[in-house]
Parts: C-alpha cells; sequence; structure tokens
C-alpha cells in the first residue's frame, strides 16, 4: 500500500508540487494501478532476461559538426527563452 | 468541380486532368474545416498560409509539366506532438501552449517534398497521454459519427479530422494504440508502423521505446502510399532502420484441392474473451469468414501472456515518461509560471512552479507513477519485471508468427463511449488499450480498420497484426478485408 509520505516522495522527486487534495486522489489512483500491475507477479520470468525494446544493436554515429540555422530560426530560439541578458538565457543563481 | 469522397489517386488524376488545382483543392478543404470544425474540433492551429503557399508550389510545377509527386497536392494535417517548422507544437498541453517549432520532423519533410498540403495541427491528449483526447488541455475532441462521444485518443484530432472529410490524411503517434484505437473508433485506417520503421525526429517524446509516427487516411490505399513516404532510415533517429520491405513474398493464391489459398490467419483467442463487447466480436469474426471463403486459412493461436500485456505497458510508458518529461522545466522555452515566480527563491523552486502549474493531471498521474516504478526500492520490483514480461510477450508473437502470416484481432473491446464517462476513472480509461499495447511491446506493424457498424451505427475496427516490417503483407491482407466487406 502507497503511503501518502510516499505519495509526497515521489512528487518531490518528480519536481511536481501537488495540494493536500490532489495528493490524496493520486494516492487513490496509485493504489488502484498498482495493484492491476500486481498482476505481472503471476508471470513466471524466470527464464527470461529484460527485454529494453529494440533489437538493434548497431551504434549509429554521425559527425558531430556545426550547423549553421537561419537567423530567423535563431530568434524564434532566442525568443522562446523565460529570460534573458543580450543572447544568454539567464536564470536563477545555482551555487551559494 | 471537385467531388467529395477523394483519394489520393483522384486527386492526382484531377490535377493532372486539369479539373482544379491545388489552389483550388486546399481552399475547399479549408472551408470544410471551417464549417465542420467548430462543432468537431479536431483542429488546434489552421495553418491557412503555409497550406496555400505548398498549394502554388504544386501549381507552378504542373505548369512546367513536371512530374506530380507521390502527394501532390494532397490536404493533410499533423498531430500536434510531431513538430512543423513556423507552427506552433503544443502537445496539447499548456506547458507548450506558446511554443514554435524551430525545426520539422523528418516524417513531415518527406511528406512536404512530396508535394503534401499541410492545413494545420490536430488535437491530442496532453502529451499523447490518454485513451479519448479528453485530456488535451485545450478541450475535447468530438467523434465526427456522433458529437456526444469521444473519438478515442491520443491521436483524436487527426483521426476525426479524416472522419469528417476536413482532409485526406494525418499523421499520427502510437505509443500504445494512440493511431489505431481511435481510427477503429471513427471507421478510418490507421497503420502504427513497425518499431524503427518511420523516423521519430520531431516527435514530441513520451515513450521512446514504444512510439511511431504513422498514417491515417480513409482507406487502405492511401495509408500505403502515405507509409511509403515516410519510411526509411534517417541519420537523426539512431533507432530507425534501413530496410527493404519485401514484396515478393506476398502469397500468390496456390491452388490447394481446388481452392485458392493465401494467408494463414491467426485468431488469438485471448483477444475474444472476457470484456470483448459481443457486437464488435461479431463484426470481427464475421470479415474474418469472409477472408476464409475468400481462401485464406483461418487457425486459431494463443498469447498466454496478452493478460499481461497492459499492466506491463503502463510501468514501461510511465516510466519512459517520467524520464522524457523531465526535460520541461520553463527555462529555455515552455510555461513559465509568472506568479509564483516572484516568491521562489531558487532555480528549482522555479521548476516546481513551472512544472506544477503547466502539466494536467493524467500528466502529473503518469510522470508520479513512472517515477514510482524507477526509484529505488522499487526498480526491480516494476520496471525490471515489467521488462522481463515484454521479453514474454514478444516471444508469444514470435511463435504465433511461425504457425500464422498475420493475426487479426479486435483494435479495441468497445465502440466510441461517450465525453465524460472514463474521465475519472484512469484504470478503465487504460483498458481501451488492452488490444493495442502489446503490439507497441513487441515493437510490430498493426493496422486499424473499420469493419462494420454497431447497433447504434458507431464504427467497429478490426486489427491486423504482423511480424516486423511486414507493412506491405498486412496492407495486402487490409485490402482484400476492404474487398469482402464491400460485397
Amino acid at each position: 500500500m502507497i503511503s501518502k509520505e510516499d505519495v509526497k516522495k515521489i512528487t518531490d522527486l518528480a519536481r511536481l508540487r501537488l495540494s493536500e487534495e490532489e495528493i490524496a486522489k493520486m494516492q487513490k489512483d496509485l493504489a488502484e494501478i498498482l495493484e492491476y500491475t500486481n498482476l505481472l507477479n503471476k508471470a513466471d520470468v524466470s527464464l527470461v532476461k529484460a527485454s529494453f525494446g529494440s533489437k538493434n544493436k548497431e551504434n549509429f554515429l554521425r559527425p558531430d559538426k556545426v550547423q549553421s540555422i537561419s537567423e530567423g530560426t535563431r530568434q524564434d530560439i532566442l525568443g522562446q527563452f523565460s529570460e534573458k541578458q543580450g543572447d544568454y538565457l539567464k536564470v536563477k543563481k545555482i551555487l551559494t | 468541380m471537385i467531388k467529395d469522397n477523394f483519394t489520393i489517386k483522384k486527386i492526382q488524376e484531377g490535377l493532372k486532368c486539369k479539373d482544379f488545382s491545388a489552389v483550388e483543392l486546399a481552399k475547399k478543404y479549408l472551408k470544410v474545416i471551417e464549417e465542420k470544425d467548430k462543432d468537431i474540433h479536431a483542429f488546434l492551429e489552421v495553418s491557412e498560409n503555409m497550406a496555400l503557399k505548398q498549394a502554388q508550389e504544386v501549381d507552378e510545377k504542373i505548369a512546367k509539366q513536371e512530374k506530380l509527386t507521390l502527394l501532390a497536392g494532397v490536404p493533410c494535417s499533423v498531430k500536434d506532438a510531431i513538430m512543423v517548422e513556423g507552427l506552433k507544437c503544443t502537445a496539447g498541453s499548456k506547458m507548450l501552449k506558446n511554443y514554435k517549432a524551430v525545426y520539422s520532423a523528418t516524417s513531415v519533410k518527406k511528406i512536404v517534398e512530396q508535394g503534401a498540403l499541410i492545413l494545420g495541427k490536430t488535437n491530442l491528449d496532453e502529451f499523447a497521454m490518454g485513451s479519448s483526447t479528453e485530456h488535451s488541455a485545450f478541450g475535447p475532441t468530438k467523434n465526427p459519427w456522433d458529437l456526444t462521444r469521444v473519438p478515442g485518443g491520443t491521436s483524436g484530432g487527426s483521426v476525426a479530422s479524416v472522419s469528417a472529410g476536413e482532409n485526406i490524411f494525418s499523421l499520427g503517434s502510437d505509443t500504445g494504440g494512440s493511431i489505431r484505437q481511435p481510427a477503429s473508433f471513427c471507421g478510418v485506417v490507421g497503420l502504427k508502423p513497425t518499431y524503427g520503421a518511420v523516423s521519430r525526429y520531431g516527435l514530441i517524446a513520451h515513450g521512446s521505446s514504444l512510439e511511431q509516427i504513422g498514417a491515417i487516411a480513409n482507406n487502405v490505399e492511401d495509408c500505403q502510399t502515405v507509409f511509403n513516404t515516410i519510411k526509411g532510415k534517417d541519420e537523426k533517429d539512431a533507432t530507425s532502420v534501413a530496410l527493404s520491405f519485401p514484396t515478393t513474398n506476398l502469397p500468390t493464391g496456390r491452388q490447394v484441392a481446388g481452392r485458392t489459398t493465401n494467408y494463414k490467419i491467426g485468431i488469438p483467442r485471448e483477444y475474444f474473451g472476457e470484456g470483448l463487447d459481443e457486437e464488435v466480436k461479431e463484426s470481427v469474426l464475421k470479415a474474418v469468414k469472409g477472408l476464409e471463403e475468400q481462401g485464406c486459412q483461418v487457425k486459431e493461436v494463443s498469447l498466454p501472456h496478452a493478460v499481461y500485456a497492459l499492466a506491463c505497458y503502463y510501468i514501461i510508458s510511465t516510466s519512459e515518461a517520467s524520464a522524457n518529461l523531465a526535460r520541461y522545466d520553463g527555462v529555455r522555452y515552455g510555461h513559465r509560471a509568472k506568479s509564483q515566480k516572484q516568491k521562489a527563491n531558487s532555480l528549482l523552486e522555479d521548476y516546481i512552479a513551472d512544472r506544477s502549474e503547466g502539466f494536467g493531471s493524467e500528466v502529473k498521474r503518469r510522470i508520479i507513477l513512472g517515477t514510482f516504478c524507477l526509484s529505488s526500492g522499487y526498480y526491480d520490483a516494476y520496471y525490471q519485471k515489467a521488462q522481463k514480461v515484454r521479453e514474454l510477450i514478444k516471444q508469444d508473437f514470435a511463435l504465433a508468427f511461425e504457425k500464422v502470416d498475420l493475426l487479426i484481432t479486435p483494435t479495441s473491446p468497445f465502440c466510441a463511449f461517450k465525453l465524460g464517462e472514463k474521465l475519472d476513472d484512469p484504470l478503465q480509461m487504460y483498458l481501451a488499450d488492452i488490444y493495442t499495447v502489446s503490439i507497441n511491446l513487441a515493437g510490430l506493424p498493426a493496422l486499424s480498420m473499420p469493419c462494420g457498424l454497431n447497433k447504434e451505427k458507431l464504427p467497429i475496427g478490426l486489427q491486423i497484426i504482423g511480424p516486423h516490417f511486414t507493412e506491405n503483407k498486412i496492407f495486402d491482407l487490409a485490402k482484400k478485408t476492404e474487398i469482402t466487406l464491400e460485397k
């Protein structure tokens, strides 16, 4: 059973904040969904290795080279910054 | 004159014979959108200028008597989780409400190169999480067959737009059934290609090991034409694969005991059990019977681990989503929580404020579920376990395909449900994808096509599943099914 404290801890890890009401709802939803997923405990996985999707084992690389973009595109990118100083992205101080 | 019930072929013939121009075609469809979309709400943005400019270019090429490209003059739309340079790409989220795409997805580049006209961006469940398009931050899309019902999801806008005749085809994406389930609800054809068949570059990531961009159209041939346009290796998607799609190994109809046999079709018994609507079952089996009469061999098969697919899917997809959506912090782009920003003392506080305001409830639920499954102490019990079960599900399919060429199942256990019906019950909503998610877990190609109507005149969908990279076989059987159903 997932506790209210568990939900709060996970919510912190996920960099989200929920109201008390939302936490209660989330606790109920998660409990229901996780209970459903307990179905997997019935599957016998003793003989299998975990599968992580693609069978593709080859590594594809491409040259790491600078590509130019148009001034319009550059402005579109800069224009979406939340805060900027000149052409620099401005954020709050990280090291205090 | 421009007739209705257009297909890509008819458009190309009309353009060749100068019955109409590409600009006329674009204007006609833009007008349909203007008239119909007030009720349906398939579109989040209509890109009239872009479509008309693309149409003019097509007309100029025709005037110069250049050969018509594969999709010349064909009006289409793009799910708003796939980037089109210069247009907004919201992913149906407040988080990206004002986000403008600065490059186009490879699949979009390819359809534009072939002359398609992009009429706009279509609605979806926020970040492609949902089964009804009700989780869009911009309001739900309605099912054109019955406006009180959902179109399915998450590519609900794409599918509804095609179903309503607002355009000829749409690009959608399918992480757990997001093309096929809505295609089934709205009576159109939708393909989820083999994992790696189509580049995911420019698709807003949700479940990276599961999702593919695919085509939605009114008939199998159009769906195939679009797939042929967008498939292929892309250096910008390391998981895309350079493979030829064999056309030569299609059964040729050999004579056995006086009858023409062709495909061996498997009917997985686990897909016809409890929870399946009786009318859906009858309709799918009737289509199978029709194919049998046409000479296909039908055989019951078993996918014993199918029962675990949905649980397995929700652990893996939410885990991947929690990682993929970690990038949205409102700093370089995206929603910025203005009111809380002043109060926040640190960058972390900023992130939390932006994310808590920008994401909707279903997205938060999945991020939190995924974070839980990946967190220390639970990883082995949930994520690792699910990846092992995923291998069992893959093996089921591999064994079945040793006995048969293709599988036929229902696409969804029921027809389109009422708006609001499942909105407050996440688990009930998830069950709408019970027949589609296993295909994504196994990376297989699958197509949904209409196979009849229920008593309430709602479309029923049939799903054809094939081994990896057998899209051409699937299309071939789907065409046979279309013919069988017409009879």
